[in-house]
């Protein structure tokens, strides 16, 4: 991309563990409250927003095109279309480049992005059967027909869906997003030790950034309770005081006999939202804004879906060289930890000949991930993960951390569940 | 053309009324107009073929908006206004008795004899528009529905759903009308014309009528309507009432007994006893002095401007200081589709004060001054800072924080850097002055007084205070942004403590100095309840807060001198004892339960006033009370009038009425004043003034 996306502002709601404070707080209605932050203090009048693209996994019931209703709940005029993009874990960052692509294309000048998800407020499922059960007795007239259809009902009936499973597991292999872990952790032979080490320092990074009020810049306390009397001002997912011993002391959770990826060095289930204010550069030198960064370019890539977590060498892969850039020009890194276990055999598949070889087309490979420059203030691990946020969420995070160090250009990277990978490259400054 | 009615027909069996009263935005039914009506009536009756007649309005929001209320105020004796009744339920029971099916086809408020028109029609068909609204707020005026209402209205729909509408007066939207059976059918604005034809081809069936009469009657009406129902009833309604007014307002007791008596005779016989109580009450000073409140409010509304307003309309504002002034004006300000930015210090401040704007919300949601889908859609229409961002966006701004002039003028002048040139600068202070706050500032022109009362969503008053170099353009804003919200403003000039308080805080502290004679507080309290105040002077400075009352007393004592000292024993209270009223649970009051008890221990603490000795339980003299305490008032209220702080007594009494909950019935202070007339202002005062001294200096006023 020649003409660069410009990052207006950003921000985003403290991430929730899910079924904390944000329990009764509907993904629509979060990102409703940040948007309206968002849109209110900035300096670009409404009437130049040309569109909203808005991330979610799980799309609630009563929010189908859920893109619209956080639209007009956040006070947008009603002129202005909406739509919700859905690229599972990259979701948020599908809303970035998306708008970005229509940025690029000349079709809107301003879009506001973001992404949102209330893992706490996914919904039961009645199984099949029992749906079918009951539009039979609806249609029938007579009671003793009605009576004698009670006798049609199975205890079995009652055993509810967990949608929150059900999207956590792959349809293709019938595996959950923790088993694709244990797969690249058995492939890539990574200890338990490790894994735990991993989580442990995430913990460690997020809980002194935090100290450091790192997060003070993206977060805007975020009102909860039936009457919005409480705020939640910080992420409530970070442990300062987690250590090895309790970690290592948890058992397997996705293969109880010979795993190693446990819910301690897994990311947790997470409430936020996150929005962005998208424009064109020549938008921004007309207004005379003061963006935050700028989108280079980016990539999606897609790979065995058992194999997910792989994502990210994938889709560097294919932006390295459609920047025809190495790893080493990037400053700083945010690859997003679903598993500690998927991080590390990242950082192995990114530092193999061989797997650039075989697997990316390569000659050789992508390069070592400096450990310095990875996830510099946490990650999912420790900060959390709702799903259809965290794309979002990890480009406004990079922005945070490249001004923090004073740094230019940044890699914000993440795994897809169903086998998919993206990358984006965002800049601060001149190109 | 000049009259207001227009006959057209709509096909060969169908004709229309079309109410369009010349040069003016509404229909109302005066003698003029009811006469050409009863003229048509007449001409329709001897019309050949004649199927169907439907009754309509030409204005685009007023379908028709009552009686002349002109009219009504102009009767003084019982016979005329039971005189006046009487024609108009003649004619309205001539256009009951046309053999055609009449329908009255109503889009825009339909009000008070408005409403009796259509019930005296055989079908009403409603449109879903905003401005569809259906009522018989005719209590409101101290007089109670005259052209049948309280007769043909519980017909239809049962005592209980009638109560409500007449008692308090309740306006109803067209979907409540349908559930409630008021209304017969209710449509979209576009197929009026349409359905119309449709019952014009349905009313000669049988089958069709049949079933519409079937439809309008059930066994709970039946129930409701009997005597047994109408006792019981009107037994609990009454003492709701009594329970609010004490019954100090006639008019609701009046209907209540009309209610509870008719319904078991024949139609004309209750109607005679329902204009025999309209003439009645009609007649009474209370009725008078409530209509004359219309007129007034009437008037404020057409006020000519000043100038042409600086702003189109505000978009978006600011509030600095989420306390609950605050959060009240932003949560009333959001409803009418303002973006509000809350400023405070701190999250937690503003935790707080999102929780106060939610609770608003709430309220306004239950009593269904908003939907429960508005509700929601609101609740994210403010936002939260800790800083000035967005300020230069900001349209008006108003600093609602704590009342100290060093603080406020602080924080103004720190403001007006941070928004832009035009934003208007306004301060919610209740006494300070605005010139003291204005003087540091660069755009005095843009700074002015808007001043809440409390609870925001309730008063309807807001003072509008202009400081000496306020713009005027800058003042016709600030009407539009009040009057947008739906509150009332009234312009005052510049004082400390400006109008209300002006006058009230005396009314307040003198409360003290009786308690200091030896008064008890539940007579106090208990003299001004039966003069008709919603709460007694003492429970009023408790809801207040002393702390609040202490330091505005104080700014109008360093003001006003000796005229205005402060009871020594509310600056016991508040210093030395530290009680604070309803917030810290002790006052003048226990509010530890549910109803506040008098706090009797604070009767050892307090200061003997000069020349008294302290009795508690001092022979209490409701009369006494009341002219003590009114005439503080009255005199200081003159002092305004003389220094042009208002323009006249008519605001004065509105801004009583509105801002304190000053007896309605009574006509406001100063209409309270005139009926006391001046000479016994004046001996009172000077008999006043004689034993207690400065306080009671007579005003200027009433020589």
């Amino acid at each position: 991309m020649k003409n660069r996306i410009a990052i207006v502002d950003g921000v985003r709601t403290p991430m929730c563990k899910a079924g904390t404070s944000f329990e009764n707080v509907q993904a629509d209605q979060l990102a409703a409250y940040i948007m309206k932050e968002l849109i209110f203090r900035s300096e670009i009048p409404t009437e130049d927003i040309s569109e909203v693209i808005f991330g979610n996994v799980s799309l609630p019931p009563h929010t189908p095109n859920i893109a619209r209703v956080i639209a007009l709940k956040a006070g947008l005029p009603e002129s202005i279309p909406a739509y919700t993009v859905q690229r599972n874990c990259a979701s948020g960052a599908e809303s970035i480049t998306s708008a970005a692509d229509k940025i690029f294309a000349g079709r809107a000048d301003v879009v506001v992005v973001g992404g949102t998800e209330s893992m706490s407020n996914y919904p039961l499922l009645f199984k099949r059967s029992y749906t079918k059960w009951l539009m039979e007795a609806i249609k029938l007239k007579k009671v003793s027909q009605k009576l004698l259809h009670l006798f049609k009902f199975k205890l079995h009936f009652l055993s509810p869906v967990f949608s929150i499973k059900l999207g956590l597991t792959d349809p293709i292999y019938n595996i959950l997003m923790g088993q694709t872990a244990e797969n690249l952790a058995k492939e890539f032979h990574i200890s338990r030790e490790e894994q735990d080490q991993f989580a442990l320092k995430s913990h460690e990074k997020a809980t002194e950034a935090r100290l450091n009020g790192y997060f003070q810049n993206e977060i805007l306390p975020t009102p909860y309770g039936t009457m919005d009397q409480h705020i939640q001002i910080e992420d409530n997912c970070i442990r300062p005081k987690q250590n090895i011993f309790s970690l290592s002391k948890m058992k397997p959770y996705f293969d109880r006999k010979h795993g190693t990826v446990t819910v301690g060095n897994s990311c947790p289930l997470t409430d936020g939202a996150c929005s962005l204010i998208l424009a064109s550069e020549d938008y921004c030198k007309k207004r005379d804004l003061k963006p935050l960064g700028y989108i280079r370019d980016y990539a999606y890539a897609g790979l065995q879906p058992q194999r997910m977590g792989l994502g990210p060498a994938f889709a560097t892969a294919r932006l390295l060289f459609n920047m025809r850039t190495s790893l080493k020009s990037f400053d700083l890194i945010e690859l997003n930890e679903a598993f500690a276990a998927q991080v590390i055999a990242n950082e192995r598949a990114f530092a193999s000949n061989q797997f650039g070889r075989a697997e990316l087309n390569r000659s050789q490979a992508l390069g070592e991930i400096d450990p310095e420059k990875l996830n510099i203030n946490g990650g999912a691990i420790s900060l959390g993960h709702p799903v259809g946020m965290t794309g979002a969420r990890m480009v406004l995070t990079l922005l945070q951390s490249l001004k923090e160090k004073d740094q230019n250009l940044g890699l914000a990277t993440l795994c897809i569940g169903g086998g998919q990978g993206g990358a984006l490259a965002i800049e601060r400054g001149a190109a | 053309m000049t009259g207001s009615l227009h006959l057209n027909q709509l096909n060969d069996h169908a004709w229309v009324i079309d109410f369009d009263q010349p040069d003016s935005k509404a229909n109302v039914l005066n003698q003029k107009v009811l006469e050409e009506f009863d003229a048509l009536l007449e001409k329709i009756k001897n019309l050949k073929g004649v199927r169907s007649l439907f009754i309509r309005s030409k204005k685009p929001n007023i379908w028709i908006a009552g009686a002349d209320v002109n009219e009504i105020a102009e009767l003084d004796t019982p016979e005329d206004a039971a005189y006046k009744a009487k024609l108009g339920q003649k004619i309205f029971n001539h256009l009951n008795s046309l053999p055609c099916f009449t329908v009255a086809v109503i889009n825009g408020a339909c009000l008070g004899g408005g409403l009796e028109l259509a019930l005296s029609c055989d079908y009403r068909l409603v449109t879903n528009s905003p401005s569809t609204k259906m009522g018989l707020p005719e209590v409101k005026l101290g007089i109670i529905p005259g052209f049948g209402g309280t007769q043909r209205l519980p017909r239809l729909i049962g005592l209980k759903e009638s109560l409500a509408m007449i008692i308090e007066g309740r306006i109803i939207s067209p979907k409540k009308a349908l559930k409630i059976g008021l209304v017969d059918d209710c449509v979209e604005p576009s197929i009026l014309e349409s359905v119309m034809l449709e019952i014009d081809k349905k009313v000669d069936r049988e089958d069709y009528l049949n079933n519409l009469y079937k439809k309008r009657s059930s066994f709970s009406k039946t129930l409701q309507n009997s005597r047994f129902g109408r006792a019981l009833l009107c037994m609990f309604a009454r003492k709701r009432v009594i329970a609010r007014t004490r019954g100090l307002y006639r008019a609701p007791l009046t209907a209540l007994d009309i209610l509870q008596h008719t319904g078991y005779h024949t139609l004309q016989k209750d109607l005679d006893m329902e204009a025999q109580a309209f003439g009645k009450l009609a007649a009474t000073a209370g009725a008078h002095h409530m209509m004359d409140l219309f007129f007034k409010t009437e008037k404020l509304k057409k006020r000519k401007r000043l100038a042409e307003p600086s702003h189109d309309t505000i978009k978006n504002m600011a509030v600095v200081g989420g306390g609950v002034m605050g959060a009240g004006i932003a949560g009333v300000s959001v409803q009418s589709q303002i973006h509000v930015r809350i400023c405070d210090l701190n999250w937690e401040a503003l935790a707080k004060s999102r929780g106060l704007v939610t609770n608003v919300l709430n309220k306004a949601c239950k009593t269904r001054r908003i939907t429960k889908e508005m509700f929601e859609l609101f609740r994210y229409q403010t936002t939260y800072t800790t800083n000035h961002d967005g300020f230069q966006k900001m349209d008006l701004l108003i600093e609602a924080i704590v009342e100290d002039l060093g603080v406020k003028s602080k924080v103004l002048t720190d403001l007006e850097n941070k928004i832009s040139p035009d934003t208007i600068l306004a301060t919610n202070t209740s006494t300070i002055s605005i010139d003291e706050l204005a003087k540091n500032l660069k755009r005095p022109e843009n700074f002015l007084g808007i001043h809440f009362f409390n609870p925001v969503i309730k008063m309807p008053l807001v003072e509008i205070i202009a400081g000496k170099d306020t713009s005027p353009a800058v003042i016709e804003t600030a009407i539009n942004y009040t009057r947008k919200i739906g509150k009332t403003p009234v312009v005052v000039n510049n004082c400390p403590g400006f109008l209300v308080n002006r006058i009230l805080l005396p009314y307040l502290n003198e409360a003290v100095y009786l308690l200091e004679e030896g008064f008890e507080i539940k007579d106090i309290d208990e003299a001004m309840l039966s003069f008709g105040m919603p709460m007694g002077p003492l429970r009023l400075l408790d809801e207040v807060g002393l702390d609040v009352a202490y330091h505005a007393g104080q700014i109008l004592e360093d003001h006003y001198g000796l005229r205005m000292a402060m009871a020594p024993s509310l600056q016991k209270l508040y210093l030395d004892l530290g009680l604070l009223g309803k917030k810290g649970g002790k006052g003048f009051y226990n509010h530890s339960s549910r109803k506040p008890v008098p706090n009797s221990a604070i009767y050892s603490y307090l200061q003997p006033s000069e020349g008294n000795q302290m009795r508690p339980g001092k022979l209490p003299s409701k009369i006494y009370l009341q002219h003590r305490l009114m005439l503080v008032m009255l005199n200081e209220a003159g002092r305004c009038l003389k220094e042009n702080i208002v323009s006249d007594e008519d605001m004065i009494d509105i801004a009583m009425i509105m801002g304190t909950g000053f007896p309605a019935f009574r006509g406001g202070l100063m209409t309270y004043g005139r009926d006391l007339g001046n000479e016994r202002i004046k001996s009172f005062t000077q008999q006043f003034y004689e034993s207690i001294g400065i306080r009671y200096k007579l005003s200027d006023y009433y020589h």
